[in-house]
């Protein structure tokens, strides 16, 4: 089950600022960050149901709202399947989702340990602090902040990790 | 009578007589509808339609009186359509009686009274137009029929819908505009915003709809119009028949319903409409079910209260009556609402006929066409989901089921065959047939199909039982013939029918008469917004199994279970019946043989049983079926989920998935044996 | 070549259309209020005008209706401040064709001018 938090993202208000907001969050001990406009809600979640056959990258389906929606994960570069029998995955760890919105696709949750902060900069201090690293699965974009770095995600790349298929 | 025939062919008689008798049937079955329905629209136009070719038919042979009677008979219905004429009992009868001179002479007799038959018409409708004068047409009708009249047929009504760019200056000058530019292209019957609205400065947002008077024919140019305004993201425009409007508001008029405002172009009825037509009774009905729950809640509540102040029996006695009341009243409560979500398959099959005429003329091939049981209820979303199956289930009938007339001739069977789509409701489900009397399914060139394209392999072929060939046919790329016709590509389509008929809950079987027919069978649930299902326990999650396919279940003792090859069977009663789990069909759900009991749930899928090993039972629900989305909505045993009571989520099994991921799952085993043996 | 009345009490305005328009290649007249809008329009007949709404002697409204009395094949464009949406809408069912509103943005100006005389 998933109560959610609070949607806290005036879109209207957003369109009209020429700052950059971000939600700040960590999942699986990394830290990311992601455009604001992009989040439907932030939902806490009970339970995770798994899904036997679905990509690894899928933990499986969580309960918003009275709808059923797809809950993925961030790292999934070590492609662990998820086990079924890990019916309530890593509970003790996982207390929220971020519900992502895409034009053409149906949302995803995506699971995330804790969502630290919602930081709106300015253009040119994203601009300034945004880089470009190489990864181990390509570049990266990091976001230089304050006290820490964090990767940006691109809500597009949950998709591409959603619906690739379990290989073999 | 020979001498009326002169200068026909044979052939042409017969045709002219087999039409004639076609259309005076017609004509009887509508005039006889008219009589105990009231006007219906539909049956004044087919009426219209056969006096119409009688005539012509008549005429160009010479047959005057005929004609003339023809002529008459629609001069009567059209008056009738125009609110003229009543349909008394009188009108009718005389009608009826034209319909039965005008069979007689078509057969060739004289017909005494056929021109006494028109004056009595004419006459009739002298009377008619009279009366229609002196009460200056104060009716209902009347009022409709003037409107009728000032509409004019050719009139359509377009439904104009402009969307204006977001972030514009002064929306209201925009829909301003766009409502003045419509004004100049036709009448305007009813906008929103209306101009008024825009003027007084209403916050107009920033969608315009309008309701035109125009000719349909000017529907692109209207759209140009209105484009060339500034600030117009979007312009769609749907054509409305006024006629039909006002066919519908007759309708509402008549029933005294309000209309739903659905539009039902061209005979299709969008099956995913929002609105529906809802029968009062059952409003009522709901209505009195409603209250009957708040009552409930009340005597809960109020008993909840007696228990916190004292104890007990008697409250609990009390508690577990009204709960026993609420129950039973939400569970009529609902089965009231799923009733208003059917609709008759008519308003699918009606589409049919058609299409199988014209499959007819196009394929060469002779046939009847039957559809039975159009009546039957079905909840009016699965009307579309089985909409593209029946339409391919059907081509195939006539593609690759009716043989050729000379083939059907030379194997001793009628030359016209026969193909028939019937529907029945069976307990908890419908079923819907297409079967036709044709060549049925050839299960060897099946089988050596099935080996060529290596669905399976020789060894595997030859244990394979007739329910299993047929099978194979539903398997993905599976195709019998390399002759693919444009009518339906074989077999390419059948795995897309399983789906999509398996993805709203139902099933699909064959019955199979080679050389003399084959009949595919769909089993559909009644709705598809909630199905009674067994809650299993796996590995700790619970799963959902649809009762439709659960036989019976079974606690498993270890004893039981016997060793075939790589499989685990059970014996039940006489049967061996093959055993699986979870982690059969998908790895990632780990296997652990807790050794103790555990239990068995009897799947049937395909008049075949397996036994599906569960670690608990956790009781029966009716559950709210809430679909899985991308990336998860294409999981081969796996058709959508529900929300328990506890608010977690569970996931639907779908049992026939299951089985043949399962087969499939053989096949791997077998390939990986015969891998490990070279 | 076509020809463009601007009516404006700011002169500031006028030579921004002028400059704008006559490097698009039209032929600009000028006029400051209502009353020598009309005398102007008789004169010189515009393909189009642009018409101010805040102006002395006689407002961009009372002039729209004089000159669509007189003549009523006169194309009229409303140049409009932010705010003014009722007096536009009086404006359009007087016969306005269209509106722009300030400041001034070139791009809509000539799309509009475009839009109307080609």
């Amino acid at each position: 089950m998933a109560g959610e938090v609070v949607i806290f993202v005036q879109q209207e208000e957003l369109r009209r600022s020429r700052d950059v907001s971000l939600v700040i969050f960590r999942a699986e001990g990394d830290r990311y960050a992601i455009a604001a406009d992009s989040i439907q809600s932030i939902v806490t979640v009970e339970s995770v149901t798994s899904v036997p056959g679905a990509p690894p990258a899928v933990a499986g389906v969580i309960n918003v709202r009275g709808d059923v929606l797809t809950a993925v994960r961030m790292r999934t570069e070590d492609r662990l399947p998820v086990k079924a029998q890990d019916s309530c995955y890593q509970q003790d760890v996982i207390h929220m989702a971020l519900v992502v919105e895409f034009d053409d696709h149906p949302p995803l949750a995506v699971l995330v340990d804790e969502v630290s902060q919602v930081l709106s900069v300015s253009d040119e201090f994203f601009a300034e602090r945004t880089e470009t690293v190489d990864g181990e699965d390509g570049a990266l974009n990091l976001l230089r902040l304050d006290e820490e770095v964090v990767s940006l995600v691109e809500p597009g790349e949950l998709l591409v990790k959603g619906e690739e298929v379990e290989s073999g | 009578m020979a001498d009326r025939m002169d200068g026909l062919t044979a052939e042409e008689i017969a045709v002219f007589a087999a039409e004639a008798e076609e259309q005076l049937n017609a004509a009887e079955d509508m005039l006889l509808q008219l009589e105990s329905d009231g006007v219906d629209r539909q049956a004044i136009e087919r009426l219209l339609r056969a006096m119409h070719t009688l005539k012509g038919n008549a005429a160009s042979i010479g047959w005057e009186d005929m004609a003339r009677l023809a002529h008459a008979a629609e001069d009567a219905v059209i008056a009738v359509r125009d609110a003229r004429l009543q349909t008394t009992a009188s009108v009718m009868d005389v009608l009826l009686r034209s319909v039965d001179a005008m069979r007689a002479m078509a057969e060739g007799e004289q017909v005494a009274d056929a021109a006494q038959l028109v004056d009595e018409i004419a006459r009739t409708l002298q009377t008619a137009d009279a009366a229609g004068e002196e009460q200056g047409g104060g009716s209902g009708e009347a009022v409709l029929h003037q409107l009728t009249e000032a509409v004019g047929a050719e009139d359509e009504i377009l439904q104009v819908e402009v969307d204006l760019t977001d972030d514009i200056d002064m929306p209201a000058v925009r829909a301003l505009q766009v409502l003045m530019c419509c004004e100049s292209l036709g009448e305007i019957l009813a906008s929103d915003p209306t101009q008024k609205e825009v003027e007084e400065g209403r916050d107009v947002g920033g969608k315009i709809l309008c309701y035109l008077r125009a000719n349909s024919s000017a529907e692109d140019e209207i759209k140009r119009e209105i484009r060339t305004n500034s600030g117009v993201a979007r312009v769609s425009i749907q054509v409305q028949s006024a006629q039909r409007l006002l066919a519908e508001s007759a309708e509402a008029l008549h029933t005294g319903q309000d209309d739903d405002g659905s539009s039902d172009k061209d005979g299709k009825d969008s099956a995913g409409s929002r609105h529906i037509r809802v029968d009062v009774t059952i409003l009522d009905r709901l209505m009195n079910l409603a209250g009957e729950m708040v009552i409930n809640r009340n005597r809960l509540s109020n008993l909840a209260d007696d228990l916190a102040r004292n104890s007990f029996a008697d409250q609990v006695e009390q508690l577990q009556q009204t709960v026993e009341q609420l129950s039973r009243v939400t569970g009529e409560v609902q089965q009231n609402i799923m009733q208003m979500r059917l609709v008759p398959l008519d308003r699918l099959f009606r589409r049919y006929p058609r299409m199988m005429r014209d499959l007819q003329q196009s394929q060469d091939k002779e046939f009847d066409f039957e559809i039975r049981g159009g009546q039957t209820e079905i909840d009016r979303s699965l009307l579309e989901v089985i909409s593209d199956p029946l339409t391919h289930l059907l081509r195939n009938a006539v593609d690759h089921g009716i043989e050729p007339p000379e083939e059907r001739l030379s194997r001793g069977k009628k030359r016209r065959g026969s193909v028939v789509l019937s529907a029945s409701r069976r307990n908890n489900h419908i079923c819907i047939e297409v079967s036709d009397d044709g060549r049925g399914i050839d299960t060897d060139a099946v089988v050596r199909r099935a080996v060529q394209k290596d669905v399976i392999d020789a060894e595997q072929a030859k244990q394979l039982n007739e329910q299993d060939i047929i099978g194979l046919m539903f398997s993905s790329g599976f195709s019998t013939t390399d002759e693919v016709t444009e009518i339906s590509g074989r077999g390419v389509g059948l795995d897309v029918v399983r789906r999509e008929v398996e993805s709203v809950g139902g099933d699909i079987s064959v019955d199979n008469d080679r050389g003399q027919g084959a009949c595919f069978r769909l089993s559909l649930p009644l709705t598809v917004t909630s199905v009674k299902s067994l809650l299993v326990e796996i590995r700790g999650q619970t799963y959902v199994l649809p009762l439709g396919s659960v036989r019976e279940t079974l606690v498993r003792e270890p004893g039981q279970v016997q060793k075939a090859g790589e499989s685990r069977v059970l014996q039940l009663r006489s049967e061996l019946i093959r055993l699986f789990e979870l982690a059969d069909i998908f790895p990632s759900v780990r296997e652990v043989d807790r050794g103790g009991p555990n239990y068995v749930v009897i799947l049937e899928v395909d008049q075949r049983k397996i036994g599906f090993v569960v670690d608990d039972l956790i009781g029966e629900e009716e559950c709210v079926i809430k679909p899985l989305l991308s990336p998860l909505d294409d999981i081969r045993g796996v058709s959508s989920a529900t929300i328990l009571p506890d608010g977690d989520v569970a996931l639907i099994l779908d049992a026939s998935g299951l089985a043949k991921e399962l087969l499939q799952d053989d096949g791997r085993v077998a390939d990986e044996q015969s891998a490990g043996g070279r | 070549m076509s020809k463009v009345l601007v009516v404006d009490d700011a002169r500031f305005m006028r030579l921004r259309y002028r400059k704008l328009l006559t490097s698009e290649g039209y032929d600009v007249v000028e006029a400051e209020n209502g009353k020598e809008a009309l005398r102007v329009y008789e004169e010189e007949q515009p393909d189009l005008v642009f018409l101010d709404i805040t102006m002395p002697v006689m407002d961009g409204l009372e002039t729209l209706r004089e000159l669509k009395q007189r003549h009523d094949e006169a194309r009229v464009v409303m140049s409009s401040a932010l705010g003014q949406e009722r007096i536009i809408i009086s404006a359009i069912k007087a016969g306005a064709e269209d509106f722009v509103v300030k400041p001034f943005e070139p791009n809509k100006i000539l799309e509009t001018v475009q839009k109307y005389v080609g």
